[in-house]
Formats: C-alpha cells, structure tokens, sequence
C-alpha cells in the first residue's frame, strides 16, 4: 500500500523538513502549481511558513483529505466540531495560519480562519479593532464624532457583556433625573438612555445603580452593576453584565 | 485582544472584514478613513453579499397588521432555530400611513414596498437602514373610448396590484415593474359598467425614474409566496380558459432584455381546482408548492424548475389543521397558517409540527399574512436612513437580546 502513495517533501522557513502523501500536499493549490510544473523529486520549499505553523496545516489537510475520501468515518456535524477545535488557538498563531493559509492558497482553511477571526471582532468597540489591526485613527476628533451619530444604531447593544455609547443627553431630560429620589440612578429603557446624571457628575462617582426596565411596566426594574466607567470626549462609556435571557 | 506581532496585510484585512455582519461594519466606519471607504467599494459590497450567500444568512419578515392601528408592520425572527423564531423587533412603515404596502424582494438584500393603491413606493436595505423613496411615475395614463357608448370615458381609479423587483446585470441596475391596473366609467350613466385597461411601468433606480413598457398579452392574476424574482427573471402567476378549460401559466419578465414570456405550469399531482399551486423562490430557483384544496390533512409538494424541466424535490405527509404555507426558512423548516389563522413551523429536522410563539390573534386581517426572507447586505440605493424622516421605526420585543 505504501507503493501507491507519491509522497512530496517540504521544507519550511526554519529548515524542517516534512514528508507528506500527495494527495495532502496538493490540498495547497500553491504546492501543487509547483509540483506539477517543476520537478516531482526534489524538495519544495514553503520559505514563509514556519515548521510549527506548517504542520498543523497538514493536519488540517489530511484530516480533510481523508473526510472527503471517505477513510475515515466522520460526519459533517464532527467535522464542522473539528474545524472549530482545530482553530482554538492564540491571536498569533491565528494570524499565522491565515498568513500561511494565504501563501499556500488553501481555500477552505483561508475562509475558516477568517471567519474565526471575524466572530472574535464583531462585537467589539473600534478602539479595540484599532489595537487588534494596528490601525492608527486618521479622523479628527469631530469628523470621527459625525460619523458615530450618523452610524449611531450600529452602537445600541443590549444584552451580554455590554458597553454602551452614551451621547450628552439635554437638560430637560436632566431634571427628570433630579426629581427621582435615589439621586444615583440612571435609568435604561429598550435601547434607549432615558436619564442621566451629567458627565461631570458620573465621572467622579467610582461606582453607579444602572437599571434596566423591562417592557412590561409591572415587572420589577433588574438592577445591573456597573463595573467601570470611562469618560471620553463627548461620550462615556458604562461597562456592565446582563445575564442574557435566552 | 492583544496588539498582534505584527501586521495582516491589507487585502487579508479586508477578507476578514468581509465575513462580518452589517451593523459591525457599519460601527467599525469609524475605525479609520481607509476602512470607512473600502465598505463602500462595489468589490468588498459584493465579497461581504456573497459570504452572507453561501452562509444563508437569512433574515425573516413575517408581514402582518396591527389589530388597532390597521397599519401593516413587520415582525422581525430571530435567526435562531433553538430560540424557535422568536420576535427580535417589530418594524413599522410611518411612510405608508394608513396603506397595506406589498412587499417585493429580496434581491441582493433589498426589499422594494409598494402601495397597492397610489403611486407610492419605496426601496429598503433593512441591513444598513437605508430607505430610498421612489418619485411618483409621471406616465400619462391613455384615455378609453367606448364605441359602444361613443364617448370617452373618466378615469376612476388607478391601482398596482402586481410588481417584482430584481436586477440588471447587465447595466448592474436594479429595477421595479409594476402593473397598472385602470378602471374606466362612463360619469354620466347612475350604475356605470366598469371598463378596464392595463398599463406597464418599469423603474431604474440608475435613472430614478419610470418608463412605460408595452404591456403583455396576459396579465398576473397571483401572488407568489414572498419573492418572485430570481436569476434576473420576474415570475408571476396567471391564466387562461374558462372554468372547465382552465389552464394556469407562469408570466415571466427578463429583467436584462426587458421581454415578457410565458411558460406553462405542468398537471404536478393534479388540476385546479383540486390543488393549489403556490409558487415561490426555493434554493436559487423557482419553485412551486403544491398542495390539495380540500380535505383535513395536508400533503404537501414542492416542485422545482431548471431549464424549464419541474422535478418533484420534497414531500411533506399530512400534516392536520394546516391551510396555507407561508414559504420557507432556514434549512427547509417551512412556515405555515393553520385553519385559526397561527402561524405554525414544519421543523424539517425532526419532522415535527411546532406553534411559535408569534401572538398573531390580535392582528387584523390575519389571511394576509406573509413571509419575506433577506440576506444581510452593503448594497447602497441611494436614500436616507431609517430614522431620519422617521420612514421606519424599530421597536425591540419584549425580553430580547441585542446582537452584535
């Protein structure tokens, strides 16, 4: 049986060397072009990926491979629960496979951490995904501020670990704030800021009651706890925990 | 997440950020100019609308009327099978004020809405928020003689009753045709008999404005279930014969060439008036779901065209109490009206008929009930958002949670 099997030899960046069937190197439409148009004895060499990387890919090829060629009995649901396993990895060494994944052109595996990193980034604020991409903010501090109103929607969240862009609310909403009588309360209906202390005020307060009312006026308000509190220019940001009803 | 050891280059950047949901990318504009610009490039528009397709990323409107107001207003689904299609939002259309507007679509994630009634209508992207108002059509409407009575006639109404909405891709324009339903009376008579004439008009958004089209030989006599569009062609429902020598047919409308056909529906199980045919868009092709008209146990077919060849994909056993269905979901699951106007799902998992938790008796005019499904997508019409004129108006259900 080993007779049947063509076997190619990669060398990595880092001078390793991998021996591995056809049929998985091939999986790379990178290796195969090289394969097929230059000579099947010698050894090719992937100089942008390291050992490390260069073998978990291969596991990911052959696992494929063999899914596929039907040798090893894995339905789509285990195989879609390997892909997820397979991709649990640090930030670098994601970034890494989709580099490598990139290089070698390896579709599938190239579309899989992709989208691995892009369920990681959804929820998050854009000062985050500036620090994740290295991106330097090129707005001015107003021209940024238009266009988070005009995109304003895109920030209401509700629900699970959640932060909240909170633009300065009017003075008549304030003295709705004054007459209630625990003077330490702000409260949040739907998706909506309702009333809240001025910006000043919140900023020195290390901690806040924030009360979410639910639709139903009978039902008891749910009180959150509020575990920080970040004043920017022009907006705060409250950063608390809801237990997300399913 | 930490800063990274060093930089993706940017077209992975932007392969990553193509697989994200609109309103992320719609928060992420802000990040910086370069991000901010690439979303609207027509490559990452149609990348991003592409991922949204191959992971059918559907989003379900379920078309209802309020029971006070009689206004007709959209229910949102959640997309999530396990939370057994709950309701994310209710969606209101202050635009349309007292009218029922039908909806058309989705194509490339976009809903067209038109009244009925008036020359009113509007483009929707649901995903960005963006509403595009459609100027009223400035075709003259053609006088009518009658021999008979050797006078003309007075208009007394106009109504649009049949429309699709689909795109060119040929001059990547997306287009609306509507029918033009007109009534001619003879003022003077105290019971006059009613005259009817038809007219076609055809709009492009590139052109913001309507044309008239010569208008074909038959006329749509039915609706489809949800979209009645796909591949570039428009489908309508319509026919020829008296009772006895009834014969249904497909209207259809190139898009591209601006050509009406017509194509026969085949005897699927059996004749009008003992089946119903539904037609609808299933999987990228049209399709038909057939189903008997009387009887207390419901069987359902569901027959799909290619190259003008219907072949039989699917049966659904009798399922008791169902009347009508209402298209389909995710993964097959189809939705259905049962004989006290609920809506019910046919889980094509487990086989199993399941109520939703959709109160529905409250609303008016329950018959009418439809379902519209949309992919996300960054597509750009020209409008305003949502809340600038306060066109549409988004109200969360109770207990819901926000998505990302």
């Amino acid at each position: 049986m080993g007779s049947t099997s063509t076997k190619i030899k990669l060398r990595t960046s880092d001078q390793k060397v991998f021996e591995v069937e056809k049929a998985v190197a091939v999986q790379s439409q990178t290796i195969k072009y090289i394969y097929e148009n230059g000579c099947p004895d010698s050894v090719i060499h992937v100089h942008s990926v390291s050992g490390d990387i260069l073998s978990k890919i291969l596991d990911y090829c052959k696992k494929h491979v063999n899914s596929a060629a039907g040798k090893e009995d894995i339905s789509p649901e285990e195989l879609y629960e390997w892909d997820a396993n397979f991709v649990k990895v640090d930030q670098n060494t994601l970034f890494d496979l989709i580099l490598a994944a990139n290089c070698l052109k390896i579709e599938s595996l190239l579309d899989l951490t992709c989208q691995t990193v892009a369920n990681m980034i959804k929820g998050k604020r854009p000062e985050e995904i500036r620090t994740t991409f290295n991106i330097k903010n090129d707005y001015t501090i107003e021209a940024e501020e238009a266009v988070r109103r005009e995109n304003k929607w895109a920030f209401d969240m509700l629900g699970g670990v959640g932060t909240m862009v909170i633009e300065e609310l009017a003075d008549d909403t304030m003295s709705k704030c004054v007459t209630n009588a625990k003077s330490r309360v702000c409260v949040i209906a739907a998706n909506q800021i309702v009333m809240m202390r001025s910006i000043s005020k919140l900023a020195n307060k290390k901690s806040i009651d924030v009360y979410k009312q639910p639709q139903n006026p009978t039902t008891p308000r749910i009180k959150e706890s509020v575990k920080q509190i970040n004043v920017g220019t022009g907006f705060i940001e409250l950063f608390f925990h809801f237990k997300c009803k399913m | 997440m930490q800063r990274p050891r060093f930089e993706l280059p940017e077209a992975l950047v932007m392969e990553i950020l193509s697989k994200l949901p609109v309103k992320s990318l719609t928060r992420f504009n802000c990040v910086c100019k370069y991000w901010c610009s690439s979303f609207q490039t027509p490559h990452f528009i149609s990348n991003n609308y592409h991922n949204n397709l191959e992971n059918n990323n559907l989003n379900l409107l379920l078309s209802r009327c309020d029971g006070n107001t009689f206004q007709r207003y959209f229910s949102q689904l959640s997309n999530e099978k396990y939370q057994n299609y709950i309701v994310k939002q209710n969606i209101h259309l202050p635009f349309f004020r007292n009218d029922l507007p039908s909806v058309y679509g989705a194509c490339h994630g976009l809903l067209c809405l038109l009244d009925p009634s008036k020359d009113k209508a509007a483009i929707w992207n649901p995903s960005t928020r963006e509403f595009k108002i459609l100027p009223p059509s400035s075709i003259q409407r053609p006088p009518y003689f009658s021999p008979f009575e050797e006078t003309y006639l007075t208009l007394d109404d106009v109504s649009f009753n049949h429309a699709a909405f689909g795109f060119d891709s040929k001059t990547d324009d997306y287009k609306v045709i509507r029918f033009v339903s007109l009534t001619f009376v003879n003022s003077e008579e105290q019971y006059p008999h009613p005259h009817f004439m038809d007219q076609v008009e055809l709009y492009s958004l590139r052109s913001n404005s309507w044309q008239e089209i010569p208008c074909p030989d038959y006329k749509p006599t039915g609706t489809t279930l949800g979209n009645n569009y796909v591949d570039g062609i428009c489908y309508w429902k319509t026919e020829t014969g008296a009772y006895l020598d009834f014969r249904g047919l497909i209207l259809s409308f190139d898009m591209g060439n601006e050509k009406f056909s017509i194509l026969p529906i085949p005897e699927f199980v059996g004749s009008f008036p003992e089946y119903y045919v539904n037609l609808l868009v299933f999987n990228g092709s049209l399709g038909a779901i057939v189903y008997p008209t009387e009887g207390i146990d419901t069987s359902f077919d569901l027959w799909v065209t290619s190259e003008g060849v219907w072949t039989k994909q699917f049966n659904i056993k009798s399922i008791s109490g169902v009347v009508h269905p209402l298209g389909f979901g995710k993964n097959g699951d189809l939705f259905l009206r049962d004989t006290n106007d609920e809506v019910l799902l046919f889980d094509a998992s487990t086989q199993e008929l399941k109520e939703l938790q959709i109160n529905t008796y409250l609303d008016h005019f329950r018959f009418t009930i439809s379902l519209h499904a949309y992919l996300e997508s960054l597509v750009r019409i020209n409008g305003i958002q949502e809340n600038i004129e306060k066109h549409v108006i988004r109200q969360p259900a109770r207990d819901a949670s926000n998505e990302y």
